[in-house]
């Protein structure tokens, strides 16, 4: 059972990347956009461009982890998809794990993108016990990010909403 | 042996009974049909059957598996073809049914032979690179079908199949589903078209408002409607004045005039029927052009077990399919 449920994040985690993340939209507004913000604050105060750093990796977690997840469940359920997943013989918890995996996943190639390429480019010596875990902790949280509102707005528009009877994994 | 036992099934939603306490067993290998107007619960039905909705009362197994405690069990023996064609857009026919396969948990050395299979069986194989979202309602359709095959169910719910699809394509469809039939797969398959219920399923349950008024096969289901015997007479030339003669004639029937040359002729002693309306040309010389035994449809049959009109069954849901 728990084979089963572990299979099934990672393929739909998979299949998210390729589908939603891996898009030029996704990278663009995960890469892009903390870029654009660095580049403000490095032209207002050009001298202090490692302490830029941090808040440059905070802020491509923030928008890598967030550029397709928050929607993606409210789509899917939109456009019914997200009930092909829930008939697969596996929990409702296991496939929302598989979603918020998805963001993790994607999250994490950007940053450490951005973070190796700073820490090279800048011959930087992080302390790597605390950078690690704080990224890490960070990205779960962030993917795990959940939009409530729109969320009840889109159940609401769907037809019978599906509820979470995968009790027996 | 049932493949599954409903038994006193209730769903409600906020106040409102959507399945009213239903009970019915489908036998293995056999084409089960939910036949009632939209709004029947024909769809909270299937919902509730495939673990997408919590019943409020009562219970059903699936190949023994109980709703309530092996619902995940009972998942990986079923294949559902929900309403719509809910396939993801963005990946090819091939990608999608090998995606599916990966969920179910079809073994690696498997997954691309059942896709390539299944994408030959359902006449795909050509398209198998392009992606879903460029395919016709029909090819949707029989890839949504082919999608729930690929862990190869031994029951396969299949929701209004051809809603929303074009003659050809519904027509291609119902072969499609006959031939699953043939291979000894049990379908439920809910509908409104009372042609299409009557075509491809082996046992009808009749639902209104929530519940089973009738459950039998199309034939058994046909004797509720009108007893009486219907014969359909055209004539050569116009009749209508000479009705009282031909009344007098046909002792016990009804004649109903559908225009000046043709009518119908409910009821009496077929044989005593059919021997007046031969005098009746004979003596008038009014040449004989056609007559016709008229069985009773599945169609009169609904009509006398709900007292619902069948326009209510032709409104289909608007915009949807595909």
């Amino acid at each position: 059972m728990i084979r089963d449920d572990l299979r099934c994040i990672y393929h739909i985690a998979a299949k998210d990347m390729r589908t939603y993340y891996l898009k030029p939209p996704a990278v663009s507004w995960g890469m892009v956009f903390p870029a654009a913000w660095t580049l403000a604050f490095y032209l207002r105060s050009p001298s202090n461009f490692d302490d830029l750093i941090p808040g440059l990796i905070a802020m491509t977690i923030l928008f890598s982890t967030t550029a397709a997840e928050a929607v993606v469940i409210n789509f899917e359920l939109r456009l019914g998809s997200l009930e092909r997943l829930l008939l697969a013989p596996v929990s409702a918890e296991s496939v929302l794990l598989g979603k918020v995996m998805g963001g993790f996943f994607f999250g994490l190639l950007m940053t450490s993108m951005v973070t190796l390429g700073t820490v090279l480019g800048l011959d930087l010596h992080p302390d790597l016990l605390v950078l690690i875990p704080v990224c890490l902790i960070s990205l779960l949280v962030f993917s795990s990010r959940w939009e409530p509102s729109s969320a009840s707005s889109s159940r609401r528009s769907s037809r019978p909403r599906p509820s979470s009877t995968c009790r027996g994994s | 042996m049932n493949a599954i036992e409903v038994r006193g099934l209730i769903k409600r939603f906020d106040g409102f009974t959507a399945v009213d306490g239903i009970s019915f067993d489908v036998k293995e290998g056999e084409v089960f049909g939910l036949l009632g107007p939209n709004g029947s619960g024909k769809t909270t039905t299937i919902r509730m059957l495939v673990g997408l909705s919590r019943p409020t009362e009562g219970g059903a197994k699936i190949l023994g598996f109980d709703l309530s405690s092996g619902i995940t069990e009972a998942k990986r023996k079923i294949g559902v073809v929900p309403d719509s064609s809910n396939l993801y857009d963005e990946l090819s026919a091939r990608e999608n049914l090998l995606f599916m396969a990966k969920l179910y948990g079809v073994p690696k050395d498997l997954r691309e032979e059942r896709a390539e299979e299944l994408l030959k069986a359902f006449g795909l194989y050509q398209r198998r690179y392009d992606r879903f979202g460029t395919f016709s309602r029909g090819m949707k359709r029989a890839l949504t079908i082919a999608a729930a095959l690929v862990h190869d169910p031994k029951v396969l719910f299949l929701d209004e199949p051809t809603v929303g699809l074009d003659v050809v394509a519904a027509r291609s469809l119902r072969n499609l589903i006959s031939d699953l039939h043939r291979k000894g797969l049990t379908i439920i398959l809910t509908t409104h078209y009372l042609e299409e219920a009557d075509h491809l399923c082996d046992r009808i349950a009749i639902l209104v408002k929530g519940e089973v008024v009738a459950v039998d096969t199309p034939q058994g289901l046909k004797r509720y409607a009108d007893e009486r015997s219907v014969i359909e007479v055209s004539f050569g030339r116009e009749v209508a004045g000479l009705v009282g003669d031909l009344s007098a004639r046909l002792p016990g029937a009804e004649v109903v005039f559908l225009d000046e040359a043709r009518m119908t002729v409910r009821g009496g002693d077929p044989s005593r029927v059919l021997e007046g309306i031969f005098e009746f040309s004979k003596d008038h010389d009014l040449g004989l052009s056609a007559i016709n035994s008229i069985r009773p449809s599945l169609e009169d049959a609904f009509v006398r077990i709900t007292g619902l009109s069948p326009t209510v069954m032709a409104r289909e849901k608007g915009g949807k399919g595909g």
